[in-house]
């Protein structure tokens, strides 16, 4: 045991996405908000399988993903490190940020509670879902 | 493997071992006191009046009671240690921890039958030398009327017989091997402790009663002798007592020999046809007319006692133990065979 | 690797008595995988682990281990296999340290490096005697036996039965830390669903001694969805597997997808307790109350 892991994970197991997103997920959160950085070494799959009680394979499905996502390197006989960080903030979020919050008013003024707000969200992203499919 | 039944067997065998030597230390210092009580007496001449024989009483008694329980010890051997050999792993579901190790069931059975059974034999047979020393000092004669403490006299009568010799060991491994064979078929070991005690009584009296007679050649004392012609060979004397396995001292009662009761028999170099000797000579009994005698001589019969005699002691020993420990054998055999069509 | 599964069984049956215990049972499980076998009490989960360990004899069929048929009375098997009975047997009078000794004495290979590292790990005393152990811990002990052999494959009949959380953790833990390690092919048997939703990428769902369904999980999750609509509402071209009426809305789940349904469906993604309870709702259920431990999930939108 080398220590302390430098990444602690956790499953949430009622968000219905699949662990091996929430690992990659929570990978690149990390390296969003400078826990992780370049050169650091991932935990290995044995350590997060003792973290969080998933299946092996899951987790290599998800180092495989970081992997080809260029975010990390495997070095044989040493394990994975990290590759490069993570821009902290997409191009497209500000304009989205600014309709939503514009929408959002359009809500407030006519009349619409915080629960009929949420319920007309996850309708829209059910739909877009079906309109992907 | 042998670690393993050491370690769980190491109380028991313990057990055991504490026992088949307290009986030992027993028997030596009755054996001693005996010979003290002898020495100390002036009862070697045989003289009708024994002074020591009331001061030997207790010896006497103690030497009933060693006899008595040495002859539990090949019953409780198959009760304690063969019952559950087999029967306690199934009940505790062991079994399914051992058989999916490494080892294949015929394999754990043997050793651990061999290991523990040789253990036993080992000790008895141990025992056994200090019976035999035992048995030699406490029949030795006093006087002619007195019987001998404890032993009624005679290494082979059915209640010594069993546990001298070879046979003391030979009676232990057949218990043993029937207690494991029980419990192995019947999966319990209450049921096979039961069916242990059961089956080893009905055997002991089975062999005494149809086996053991049969063993050696027997010696017959014809009640009703001829006259002996000047060159007819006499018949022995009952009282001829050949060399003992255990002390040059003469057994009482008809040389330390095993009365088999008396009966009937054809008359050596007879012609024998027809019914058993027993059927015909009870017919000359029933007979009114034709005197009694007459009728047993005109179809060559014998009327007598018949003898196990103690020259024929060891040949009877070896063969008992033989038939035993070949019976052992075919019951570990059948117990592999239960062993092995076991299924969950 | 190689195409050899790891379990599999052809046309296997065990008859007690007059009683099928599992009858016409061919699956396989794949090597590397962790399997789940998941089925309600008496389903006969308890009765093709002990077919594959080689405690119970086939009336009928034939169960092979990495491609070798299993003998009762051979050790081939024996050696590629560490088997977990559900009753967990150990001698009580042994202390843990001797029992690890019995594993070495009676097996061909043996790592006690790996075995103490377990139990050092989870501080499980080594001097108790077993007897003094809690059910926890006498687990762990029985899981370091098999640990330590080294095998292949792991056979393990409802190893988390009965365990305190903590322990049901510790277990599950250490089992995946070996199968990450060395590519174990574990196989275990369960009727707490959600505890082996993340571990397991296989199921075979058994049920009144047959096997239901089998499969990868995610397979079976993508291959499977939730109708809800009006009672009525016309359906086709879809396997129903249950049904559930309420006055004026049904629920079915369905294996297959739909190719065109009236607009009346609304389509749902279930979790796995849901597909493994429909699979068994129809027959004898066994313990419901606990494969619904986890509170009832919100219904999401296909993927």
């Amino acid at each position: 045991m080398s220590g302390e892991p430098t990444l602690q994970f956790r499953l949430d197991r009622k968000s219905g996405v699949p662990a091996y997103r929430q690992v990659v997920d929570q990978v690149r959160q990390a390296l969003r908000l400078g826990i992780l950085r370049p050169g650091d070494q991932l935990p290995t799959v044995r350590d997060v399988v003792k973290q969080i009680a998933i299946n092996p394979n899951t987790v290599h499905r998800a180092y495989r993903d970081l992997e080809a996502q260029g975010l990390t390197e495997g070095r044989p006989g040493s394990g994975t490190y990290i590759r490069r960080s993570l821009s902290k903030v997409p191009q497209e979020q500000p304009q989205l940020q600014r309709q939503l919050e514009r929408w959002m008013r359009a809500a407030r003024a006519a009349g619409l509670g915080d629960e009929a707000i949420a319920a007309l969200v996850a309708e829209a992203a059910e739909t877009s879902k079906k309109e992907e499919l | 493997m042998i670690w393993l039944i050491w370690r769980r067997y190491r109380l028991l065998l313990g057990l055991a071992a504490v026992v088949l030597v307290g009986l030992g230390v027993w028997m030596l210092w009755a054996g001693h006191a005996f010979d003290a009580a002898v020495v100390s007496s002036a009862c070697h001449d045989g003289s009708s009046e024994c002074p020591i024989y009331n001061g030997t009483l207790s010896l006497s008694v103690q030497a009933d009671v060693i006899n008595f329980l040495l002859l539990f010890v090949p019953c409780l051997s198959g009760m304690v240690f063969g019952a559950p050999l087999v029967a306690g792993e199934l009940e505790r579901f062991t079994n399914r921890l051992v058989w999916t190790q490494g080892i294949s069931r015929t394999k754990w059975l043997v050793v651990k039958w061999c290991t523990v059974g040789v253990s036993l034999v080992v000790g008895v047979a141990l025992l056994t030398l200090i019976v035999q020393w035992w048995t030699g000092h406490a029949t030795e004669r006093i006087d002619t009327n007195w019987i001998g403490i404890g032993l009624n006299g005679g290494v082979l009568r059915p209640l010594t017989f069993p546990i001298t010799g070879f046979a003391f060991s030979a009676y232990t491994l057949f218990a043993f091997a029937l207690g494991t064979a029980l419990g192995a078929v019947l999966r319990k070991t209450s049921w096979a402790v039961a069916g242990t005690v059961v089956v080893y009584t009905a055997v002991s009296v089975l062999v005494v009663l149809f086996v053991r007679p049969s063993l050696a050649p027997q010696f017959f004392v014809d009640e009703n002798p001829v006259p002996a012609a000047a060159n007819a060979p006499s018949t022995a004397s009952p009282f001829d007592a050949t060399a003992t396995p255990f002390t040059a001292g003469v057994i009482h009662e008809i040389g330390g020999s095993w009365d088999l009761g008396s009966g009937y028999r054809y008359a050596p170099g007879a012609h024998v046809s027809g019914p058993s000797a027993n059927v015909a000579g009870q017919r000359c009994q029933a007979l009114n007319t034709t005197p009694y005698l007459a009728c047993l001589s005109d179809h060559h019969l014998q009327q007598g006692e018949f003898y196990l005699t103690v020259n024929h002691y060891w040949e009877v020993q070896w063969k008992e133990s033989a038939l035993l420990v070949l019976t052992a054998g075919a019951l570990l055999g059948l117990t592999v065979w239960s062993v092995r069509r076991w299924t969950a | 690797m190689t195409d050899v599964a790891a379990v599999e069984t052809i046309d296997l049956g065990r008859r007690y008595h007059t009683k099928w215990g599992l009858r016409d049972c061919s699956l396989s499980v794949p090597e590397g995988s962790i399997t789940g076998l998941v089925g309600p009490n008496g389903a006969g989960k308890s009765t093709l682990l002990r077919l594959a360990a080689g405690l119970s004899r086939p009336t009928k069929g034939t169960v092979s281990i990495f491609g070798q048929i299993v003998r009762p009375n051979s050790t081939e098997h024996l050696r590629r296999l560490g088997y977990f009975d559900q009753l967990r047997p150990l001698y009580p009078g042994l202390r843990v340290d001797e029992t690890l000794r019995l594993g070495e004495k009676l097996n061909q290979q043996w790592d006690n490096g790996a075995a103490l590292e377990l139990l050092n790990e989870l501080e499980v005393p080594l001097t108790e005697r077993v007897s003094r152990l809690s059910l926890g811990q006498q687990a762990l002990v029985a899981l370091s036996l098999c640990i330590g052999k080294r095998p292949d494959l792991l056979l393990l009949d409802e190893p988390v039965a009965s365990l305190d959380p903590l322990a049901r953790r510790q277990l599950l833990e250490t089992l995946l830390a070996t199968v990450a390690e060395r590519g174990t092919t574990v196989f275990l048997s369960s009727h707490i669903i959600s505890e082996l939703e993340p571990v397991c990428d296989h199921l075979i769902i058994l049920s009144s001694s047959a096997v239901r369904i089998s499969g990868s999980t995610e397979e079976l999750l993508a291959d499977h969805r939730i109708l809800v609509g009006p009672r009525g509402t016309p359906l086709r071209g879809v396997e129903v597997i249950s049904v559930r009426d309420a006055e004026r809305q049904s629920t079915l789940l369905v294996r297959g997808r739909p190719p065109d349904l009236d607009p009346a469906w609304r389509i749902l993604q279930p979790d796995l307790d849901e597909v493994v309870l429909a699979y068994l709702s129809d027959r004898i259920a066994g313990d419901r109350s606990e494969t619904s431990d986890s509170p009832a999930s919100t219904r999401r939108s296909p993927s």
